[in-house]
């Protein structure tokens, strides 16, 4: 049987690869890792493919650091204000060692909670990990042809410059939304989404 | 006659209450940095990142943990 319609260039490598964000890093830090070849989680099926690993947006740290460095200098200020003076020389000492196990729990506690937080979305759904503290987590999705609609808002000086905003999935399913919260550069992922949306109806259709 | 009530107060062992304050707080820290290892290993299991050495800067935080109060209670 003849075929009605063949494509010219079936075999010819794609005139138009997909734009590379620039954003977008390879390495276990970034924030947004697009297309992850390393990175798997406990409820991906085998064929599942994870297409986008995303994290608050890495600028989304700098307070907490700040507050680690002044928290690390605040020791300093004791050569001004001799305020541990009553207590005996061990005391102060420990008193010292305390502080800075401290700020190592701070910095650890925040890295933790920073890097665990991610959102994946892979050729079948929409997965939302939140580590809300050490001893909470949840885990929502939404599978990808449930999505109804999607904003995403990106409001302010510091976002704007740097790219990052939030992100409102509506689904028809249990969960009504899911939220990604200062992840980078929202359009990119809004029309990554968009694509999958597309890809998902063409295979149902088919 | 009655007893001098500062000569009292001198005589709390003040310190030594203190002490055992900061021993209490720090076996309380060495549960947190277990609770933490604990929490590691539980956020690793639901996405497994093998490049960033999370487990042993988890055990690394308990064994710093441990070795404060050990200092502490050698020191004070």
């Amino acid at each position: 049987m003849p075929d009605i319609y063949v494509s010219e260039n079936k075999d010819q490598p794609n005139q138009n690869p997909p734009e590379k964000n620039p954003q977008a890093g390879s390495s276990m830090l970034a924030a947004y890792i697009d297309n992850p070849t390393d990175i798997r989680f406990d409820t991906q099926s085998e064929e599942e493919k994870i297409m986008l690993l995303l994290r608050k947006h890495v600028i989304t740290n700098v307070p907490w650091i700040l507050l680690v460095i002044l928290m690390m200098m605040a020791p300093f200020l004791l050569n001004f204000f001799p305020l541990l003076d009553f207590m005996p020389a061990n005391f102060q000492v420990m008193a010292l060692i305390i502080w800075y196990l401290l700020i190592i729990s701070i910095i650890f506690e925040q890295f933790l909670i920073w890097f665990f937080n991610v959102y994946i979305i892979t050729d079948e759904r929409v997965v939302d990990f939140d580590f809300h503290s050490l001893l909470y987590k949840s885990v929502t999705e939404a599978k990808i042809n449930k999505i109804q609609d999607k904003t995403y808002t990106m409001g302010g000086l510091v976002r704007t410059i740097f790219n990052y905003g939030d992100i409102k999935i509506q689904t028809a399913g249990a969960v009504p939304e899911i939220d990604f919260d200062a992840v980078p550069c929202p359009s990119d992922v809004i029309k990554k989404l968009e694509e999958l949306i597309n890809i998902e109806e063409v295979e149902e259709r088919q | 006659m009655n007893p001098d009530p500062f000569s009292i107060i001198n005589a709390f062992p003040v310190w030594q209450v203190v002490k055992i304050m900061v021993l209490f707080l720090l076996l309380m820290y060495i549960v947190f940095a277990f609770v933490v290892l604990k929490q590691v290993n539980l956020m690793l299991s639901t996405i497994p990142v093998t490049k960033v050495p999370l487990r042993l800067v988890a055990v690394f935080h308990l064994i710093l943990a441990i070795s404060v109060f050990v200092l502490a209670l050698l020191v004070l």
